[in-house]
């Protein structure tokens, strides 16, 4: 049975989200949060089953998936569709997760397991916050384009990039803290902590940045939109 | 006088000190991926020493720790000084208005000092830090560095379970060890992710394939540690003295503590304002 889930489900998800873009440009609003709401249910049918791995439920395996990217995306997106009373067109952040879901579809299953120092809730936690502050970055850059382009008229990703900030921040502590109680020390110098670590202070300096006259909306918006190459050049290169 | 003062201060000097750490990051990541062993072994002794016995001698690969610890350090200056001035002005507006106005005007101040001796416990770690790894078998007796004998007692591994396809792999262990005094025996049970306090020090757990290139390598993915009747893996006892550990998760709470606060006051405020 999750086998099952796991061959057809992102497909099926990645089918739906496809469709709900589709009725967000033809601004059927009703509909297309109706087949968000669907299509991120499937997903995360999928995802719990990508955790079932050699006979065992892995909850690591759920949150380490390439496609918890895009479920982030695609919740935070239907998140900021209800709680935003702002009628802002948050559904064009359903193309980043399409371009993501289809990223995951490609990418192999991964045959990794995880050895004893990965089996820790704070590694769990570390990878929800890790993943949710990208979310939150890559939908900020996909705005500040929108923004550059005249398609949004107000600089309004700013509020949601400080809220990833802080998902990115929390992501360091829980990633400390497991990072300690693994291998006995809360940094390492490794790429993957290093890359972090780089991410982290580009963000703390865009938060600055509305501070300095020089640095106005639209370049503060290269600023965003630069960071999320930064961000995808880490994660697959 | 006052030039470099207002030099120091600037958010013109924060941008370009975080950019310069940003850069200096990424392309620490970089040698890092192209040279993985060769800059994880600066885990395991204070920076300074690794620096002087190596770092010194490749600076084509390790410039850029040099420069980053410079800007940190520059960082630091211009973080007290911002904070300070932004201190100076809202100081004399105390009495004239109320004290939660004030605390939450002087909060991202705070914030930031706390940050510096966050990173200031950073600076420890990398420094003073006391890092051993001893390979363990059952029976094995240590004199740590902290001049506490250590007998490994047993050595306890826990596979995966055995209906699972991942049966031949470890999933934790237990190290039972016993802490020899003059007046008696204490144990201890170590175990992956649970590390125990010994007199100021910290033991952690590790584990690698008997069979590696060099030794006393450590194993990147430990997941790749099987343990059967054939193979068994080789553990090893992580002896850990750092002094900025407290440092860091202390001032880390007590920061986020006075970043919810502001953050939830600053709503509060916003809010009371629009109504």
């Amino acid at each position: 049975m999750t086998d099952f889930f796991h061959t057809y489900f992102l497909l099926i998800a990645f089918i739906l989200y496809c469709s709900s873009f589709i009725l967000f440009c033809f601004s059927r609003t009703a509909l297309y949060r109706v087949m968000v709401i669907i299509a991120v249910l499937i997903h995360g049918i999928f995802l719990i089953s990508s955790g079932f791995f050699g006979g065992i439920f892995l909850l690591l395996k759920v949150v380490e998936s390439p496609a918890f990217l895009p479920f982030a995306i695609s919740s935070i997106i239907l998140f900021l569709e209800f709680r935003k009373k702002d009628e802002q067109p948050w559904g064009y952040g359903i193309i980043l997760t399409i371009i993501f879901v289809l990223i995951a579809i490609l990418t192999p299953r991964s045959m990794t397991y995880f050895g004893p120092n990965k089996l820790s809730w704070w590694a769990i936690f570390y990878f929800i916050t890790d993943f949710s502050g990208q979310a939150v970055f890559f939908i900020g850059a996909l705005f500040s384009i929108l923004f550059l382009t005249g398609r949004t008229e107000k600089e309004i990703h700013h509020s949601i990039i400080a809220y990833g900030f802080v998902f990115h921040t929390i992501a360091q502590v829980t990633g400390a803290v497991w990072c300690f109680l693994g291998w006995a020390a809360t940094f390492q110098w490794v790429f993957v902590h290093l890359q972090s670590a780089a991410i982290w202070i580009y963000y703390a300096n865009y938060l600055h940045l509305r501070f300095l006259p020089t640095w106005n909306e639209k370049r503060r918006a290269v600023y965003l939109t630069a960071g999320a190459i930064l961000l995808t050049l880490f994660k697959y290169l | 006088m006052k030039q470099i003062w207002n030099f120091l201060k600037s958010l013109q000097l924060t941008f370009w000190l975080l950019f310069i750490i940003t850069a200096m990051f990424i392309a620490g990541s970089l040698y890092s991926r192209a040279d993985y062993s060769f800059f994880e072994a600066m885990n395991n002794k204070p920076i300074i020493t690794w620096l002087s016995e190596i770092g010194i001698h490749t600076l084509h690969k390790t410039w850029w720790i040099i420069l980053l610890f410079i800007s940190m350090a520059l960082l630091a200056v211009n973080t007290v000084a911002c904070a300070a001035d932004r201190l100076y002005i809202i100081w004399p507006k105390r009495k004239n208005i109320s004290l939660r106005i004030f605390l939450t005007l002087i909060s991202p101040s705070i914030i930031h000092i706390l940050f510096i001796i966050v990173l200031f416990g950073h600076f420890l770690t990398f420094t003073v830090i006391s890092h051993q790894r001893y390979p363990v078998e059952k029976g094995t007796l240590l004199t740590l560095p902290n001049n506490v004998q250590l007998r490994i007692n047993d050595i306890t591994m826990i596979n995966y379970p055995p209906d699972s396809y991942l049966k031949d792999r470890l999933m934790n262990g237990i190290l039972s060890v016993s802490e020899i005094t003059q007046s008696g025996e204490n144990n201890y049970s170590i175990k992956f992710l649970e590390p125990v306090s010994l007199n100021g020090a910290y033991l952690h757990i590790d584990v690698a394939k008997r069979v590696t290139p060099e030794s006393n390598t450590t194993v990147c993915s430990r997941a790749e540690v099987k343990r059967t009747e054939q193979v068994m893996p080789q553990f090893y006892l992580l002896y850990t003295e750092d002094p900025g550990l407290m440092v860091i998760v202390v001032f880390l709470f007590i920061m986020i503590g006075f970043l919810f606060w502001y953050y939830g006051n600053t709503l509060l405020m916003k809010k009371t304002l629009t109504e």
